[in-house]
């Protein structure tokens, strides 16, 4: 790794083969070689992933011992934890931050970012993904939804609480819980922009799949790792813009008053305005991307499987058309 | 306790960190071979994945033997046995293919292990045999499918058919509270607009509705053995599941709609405070009270058991203490405790005193 003793000087010009200038900033930071980027999402991922298993330790440990105090607790949450036990509020908000960083910062864009645009260049015989500043403006996209998730766990209310699902009226109205004002709104903002990030890679996986195999790399001899990416960036393209649909309308029930979620509520006192929407609305686009991401999550894992274990047998894959069909 | 829990998370830690070292040293490209496995490596792999199958065929019966306790008992109403047959059913499936196919894989894995000399037989595609390896879970699946959605249809089809009790249950942020149709068998109309605090009318009850003036609030749910239950789900603010586990029924509480379902409860209270299993469970339970009282820590009285309802959905901050007792008794004790309730009207005009 010579280069990088080099690469933090910034004037200091280094040739890759391309013939273009590559600084530390367009190597590192903002770089467009699928190499990197895959990189990026692994280290994002990890670290998001930490953050997920810290969580669960912590409210496992109350669920296993409800009501028992532990000091950890009140060194790490602070008033969320008076004398060591755990409150309810930050309890279901633990749970629900973990459910979302876990399910999409990890399973979605962890595995896929860091696979996919990891091997779908090498395992085709492409240069590089289609359009290397996509694929660099996903990423960011990605890290600012995770900052921005990870902001969202010192507002003052506390983080989002209604659940990973976040169902409305819990979700929409701020006196139904305290996890439902600012940190409501910032893990929505985080997750429209997360869904963004995931619409731009999988449109340049899909992209670069059909059009830039190598000579001879006919869709039937692609390998089953990259039918799995494939198939997973087509189903994140039809799926996910419905969970931005619905994140964008329960933003606008939550500040501009529309009742697209919420109807005949009556709640601390007094009747709310809202009339006409129904909360199963909010559950059937949800589930629309919820469904299909449990595809999105498991098919990676086994197109790679396949993959290892064909390899490692020194064997062909048993039923190559059977499998690319159930897939 | 806090200090095992320490202990036991750093070694986590320094297990991740001492594997992610290894990932590193790995991806380095070095000349040193020691890293290909040998005859005696594969070997060695392949007697482990034996004990892998035997680790988890024995954890699999000792969870059997250990935690079917905690299952609930006997379903107490009509359609719950179904239900609970179905599942069983399904279960055994899935176990005898579990059983089998982890067997087959740990064996090949052990059989087809490498060794210097043996080479890997060609054999890419047999249509045959994987029609075959399809047919079978189609058949199957789908017969369970069909299975699941007769029953399914069966349970939710609700109808006014052999007389039945029509109950509302109301949902709010954090208890529940029912209502009878009093003694026309017939809600009155409400609608959460028409909640008025101050002068008792919590579920927002439409006044001027004949209907509406016979109707039996209470806080707690009683229920003739054997005759029909057709509950109407209400709620007043957010998302709530109403839960029967014991009656196998659950139904979503939303807002600005009203849901349904239907059972018969066919075991009352005081039967299955008899069940072997409830009585173990109340032992077991009391046991652990006993403790707690004799330490001088809160929760020590002693339990008796009773159906419940519970909130399935999460709700805020109490979801977890969201519950109301169900009571299921003879039509007599029925009748009698219906006769002690006032009614909606009564309850009016006892508040405009």
């Amino acid at each position: 790794m010579s280069a990088t003793a080099h690469a933090n000087v910034d004037d200091h010009a280094h040739d890759h083969g391309h013939h273009h200038k590559e600084t530390f900033v367009t190597k590192y930071i903002f770089s467009q070689d699928h190499k990197m980027i895959s990189k990026q999402y692994l280290i994002t991922g990890l670290i998001m992933g930490f953050i997920g298993i810290a969580m669960s330790l912590l409210f496992r440990m109350q669920l296993a011992w409800p009501g028992e105090s532990f000091p950890i607790f009140e060194s790490l949450l602070g008033k969320w934890a008076p004398d060591g036990v755990m409150d309810a509020d930050i309890y279901l908000a633990l749970v629900t931050i973990h459910g979302t960083i876990m399910v999409f910062f990890v399973l979605t864009a962890g595995l896929s970012g860091t696979f996919s645009n990891l091997l779908i260049p090498l395992q085709i015989g492409a240069r590089d993904m289609a359009s290397g500043f996509l694929n660099m403006l996903s990423y960011w996209m990605f890290f600012t939804s995770s900052v921005i998730m990870i902001l969202s766990l010192f507002v003052e209310a506390g983080p989002a609480a209604a659940g990973w699902t976040i169902y409305p009226p819990l979700s929409a109205l701020p006196m139904a819980q305290p996890g439902s004002g600012m940190g409501m709104t910032l893990w929505l903002v985080s997750m429209a922009i997360f869904i963004a990030s995931s619409l731009l890679g999988s449109l340049n996986y899909i992209v670069t799949v059909i059009n830039l195999r190598t000579k001879g790399m006919s869709m039937t001899r692609l390998p089953l790792s990259i039918w799995a990416f494939f198939v997973t960036a087509i189903i994140g393209v039809v799926s996910f813009p419905v969970l931005l649909s619905a994140a964008l309308l329960l933003i606008m029930d939550r500040g501009f008053g529309t009742s697209f979620f919420l109807s005949d509520i009556f709640i601390q006192g007094e009747v709310l305005h809202y009339q006409g929407g129904s909360p199963v609305l909010y559950e059937h686009l949800f589930w629309f991307l919820g469904h299909p991401e449990v595809y999105i999550v498991l098919l990676p894992a086994l197109g790679i499987t396949s993959e290892v274990m064909s390899t490692n047998a020194r064997k062909p894959i048993f039923g190559y058309r059977a499998m690319v069909a159930s897939i | 306790m806090t200090t095992l829990l320490t202990i036991s998370v750093l070694i986590l830690v320094a297990i991740a960190i001492w594997q992610m070292t290894k990932i590193f040293e790995l991806s380095q490209i070095k000349a040193d071979n020691s890293q290909v496995a040998n005859d005696k490596d594969n070997k060695y792999n392949g007697y482990l994945m034996f004990a892998f199958l035997i680790f988890i065929y024995a954890i699999t019966i000792f969870s059997f033997w250990q935690y079917s306790k905690f299952l609930l008992p006997e379903a107490a109403s009509e359609h719950g046995g179904e239900y609970d047959y179905l599942m069983l059913v399904s279960f055994v499936i899935i176990f005898i293919v579990q059983t089998i196919t982890q067997a087959l894989l740990h064996y090949f894995s052990f059989k087809y292990k490498g060794e210097k000399g043996k080479k890997a037989l060609f054999y890419a595609d047999n249509d045959r045999l994987e029609f075959i390896w399809t047919i079978i879970p189609v058949v199957v699946l789908a017969g369970l499918i069909l299975w699941g959605l007769y029953t399914w249809t069966n349970i939710m089809d609700i109808n006014e058919d052999d007389d039945p009790l029509i109950v509302e249950l109301y949902a709010q942020q954090f208890n529940w509270t029912a209502r009878y149709g009093g003694d026309d068998n017939v809600l009155g109309a409400a609608n959460v607009r028409m909640i008025d605090i101050d002068r008792a009318n919590v579920l927002g009850l439409d006044e001027s509705d004949p209907n509406a003036t016979d109707d039996v609030i209470v806080k707690e749910l009683h229920l003739p053995v054997g005759r029909k239950v057709n509950f109407k789900f209400r709620s007043q603010d957010v998302l709530h599941s109403a839960y029967m586990p014991h009656f196998r029924a659950q139904m979503n509480c939303v807002p600005g709609m009203i849901t349904q379902f239907s059972f018969t409860p066919i075991t009352t209270t005081a039967e299955m405070r008899l069940n072997p299993d409830v009585v173990d469970k109340v032992k077991r339970t009391n046991a652990i009270r006993a403790e707690r009282a004799a330490k001088g820590e809160d929760n020590s009285d002693p339990w008796e058991f009773d159906y419940i309802l519970l909130c399935n959905k999460i709700c805020g901050k109490s979801h977890y203490n969201m519950q109301m007792k169900i009571i299921v008794e003879s039509e007599e004790e029925y009748n009698a405790w219906m006769e002690s309730q006032q009614t909606f009207s009564q309850l009016m005009t006892s508040m405009q005193q």
